[in-house]
């Protein structure tokens, strides 16, 4: 069942009426830091998941971080992206590389 | 003696006493705080305490955690410092909480400095946790966490991804590998918070699972990867409908929450209501007495805990156009934070289960085109409790909603009243010791 629902809002104008709207250079900075980083997504919105910073239960089905020491550790270097792919179980993937 | 490995169990953790709201440690900012929280006297089965917003942007999500949970990683987050309340609803659980955190803040006076801390779950303090500290716990099964996160931007800062602000760290990476990173500088302010609040509830119509975000070397260059659990949220869609799909009494309806997985069955649970900001209400078990109405305010509810306990939702519809004006029913449901309850201003309810249940509660308020108005509550006071199953008498409930900043200024004013009692009680007992 849906949620009731309010119009639609403008997130760009919003955002843009918020940066008008700063009171002090430290807002000012933030919000011009944050439209910076969230502007292009909010041209192509389905590119944002969640806006969220969690940190979430191991990855894989068996309790084993899969994403363990053998990549996070600075000595660790794949040789591409699908080198990486390719040790990955079977139930996790790569979602971006930024 | 400590050795350089994080995930080494040589080292001791700190004990902190249950009662204990202060306590300080060795990582610049890591530290507990006392929350606001009321002990309600209403009648019997009636909500017992109430966990209000502690001050700051007033926004809040909910993290459940499942059986068997535990974390594979460390996070660290470069916007968002965390405040973090951890509750179970039966405040005699043993469950103890090993939270274990490293600096990794570039410039920190503590950096690389490593705390471990013991402790048990309470409502009455919370966490902070500043952003480029290092976290994980250990012990969260069947716990609800709720975060009020305080975030922060800054420009051209390559560590920070603001759709995911993770940087994951494995829990056996050895101390001096630990990555060190800039956190943000500068804080967003309220406006901001409530519009990147707003829009991850947008977001999360659709639920998603929540996706680790690994520092990794490809072909000698530093990138950052965020991986994805393939199968969490498999059932969701069957399991949810089957919570929804119940008929309902006129002035109740069930709609889905919004959500992120952070694991196959735990969950993230952003706000439902534009004000993004919410109470926590600890149901006791039992039955209660009567029922309550709010005849300028519709509330939501969210079972955060219990899950898959049985829920029943009394109701007496007092609004007196409505087709189902003083008919007393029942509606029988299951404790489960991917349903959010919302119950329409006019509508008298009450909630039992067999166990206790923590209840997240936000609300919309409304006012009449003909304000004041003497036959109904002012705003802020706006509880009526209802004996038996007989409306006390029709009311025309007020059709026009509040902005979300009534809301707002309604919590902050509550939490400063409560703030302001606390600190006189503290000065009455001070002077009474001295």
């Amino acid at each position: 069942m849906a949620r009731m629902e309010h119009k639609m809002p403008d997130w760009k104008k919003e955002l843009n009426d918020l940066q008008k709207s700063a009171k002090t250079p430290e807002e000012a900075a933030a919000t011009q830091a944050f439209a910076a980083a969230i502007g292009p997504y909010l041209d192509k919105p389905e590119l944002l998941r969640t806006l969220l910073g969690k940190i979430q239960r191991y990855l894989g089905a068996d309790e084993v971080n899969v994403v363990g020491p053998n990549f996070s550790a600075p000595g660790f270097s794949a040789k591409s992206v699908d080198d990486l792919k390719k040790q990955l179980p079977h139930d996790v993937e790569v979602h971006r590389v930024e | 003696m400590v050795q350089d490995t994080a995930s080494q169990v040589d080292m001791q953790p700190l004990v902190v006493a249950d009662t204990d709201c202060g306590a300080v440690f060795a990582i610049d900012g890591l530290k507990f705080e006392s929350n606001s929280v009321i002990d309600l006297d209403l009648p019997q089965g009636w909500f017992s305490k109430k966990l209000l917003s502690s001050p700051g942007p007033l926004i809040s999500d909910f993290v459940t955690h499942e059986e068997h949970f535990a974390y594979g990683s460390y996070g660290i987050h470069v916007s968002q410092d965390d405040r973090l309340t951890f509750m179970h609803p039966d405040s005699l659980s043993g469950s103890q909480i090993l939270g274990s955190f490293i600096d990794c803040r570039f410039g920190s006076p503590t950096l690389k400095t490593r705390v471990e801390v013991l402790f048990r779950p309470s409502m009455y303090r919370r966490l902070n946790i500043p952003r480029g500290v290092a976290h994980t716990f250990d012990g969260l099964e069947r716990i609800v966490t709720r975060d009020e996160p305080v975030w922060h931007s800054s420009p051209d800062n390559s560590d920070w991804n603001v759709d995911n602000d993770l940087i994951s760290v494995d829990r056996s990476l050895p101390l001096a590998q630990f990555p060190v990173v800039q956190p943000n500088l500068y804080r967003m302010n309220d406006e901001l918070h409530c519009f990147q609040s707003r829009l991850s509830q947008e977001l999360l119509k659709t639920p998603k699972s929540y996706l680790a975000r690994y520092p990794i070397t490809i072909a000698g260059e530093r990138r950052f990867v965020t991986f994805k659990a393939k199968e969490w949220g498999d059932a969701e869609e069957a399991e949810v409908f089957s919570l929804l799909d119940v008929e309902l009494p006129s002035g109740i309806k069930f709609f889905r929450s919004r959500y992120a997985l952070t694991g196959p069955r735990s969950w993230t649970v952003v706000p439902n209501t534009d004000a993004c900001v919410a109470d926590v209400m600890l149901l006791p078990s039992g039955i209660p007495s009567c029922k309550v109405v709010h005849y300028r305010t519709r509330m939501w509810y969210t079972a955060l805990s219990s899950e898959g306990s049985e829920l029943t939702i009394r109701t007496l519809d007092c609004r007196r156009d409505s087709p189902q004006f003083n008919v007393p029913t029942t509606v029988v449901t299951f404790c489960d934070p991917r349903v959010s309850i919302m119950i329409e201003h006019g509508v008298a309810y009450s909630f039992s289960c067999r166990e206790p249940v923590l209840l997240r509660a936000e609300q919309e308020v409304f006012a009449g085109t003909n304000e004041p108005r003497s036959d109904l509550p002012l705003f802020g006071a706006d509880t009526t409790f209802v004996e038996g199953d007989v409306a006390p008498m029709g009311i025309e409930v007020p059709t026009l909603q509040c902005p979300s900043t009534v809301v707002r200024l309604l919590a902050s004013n509550e939490i400063l009243a409560v703030r302001s009692q606390a600190s006189q009680i503290d000065g009455q007992n001070g002077a009474q010791n001295a």
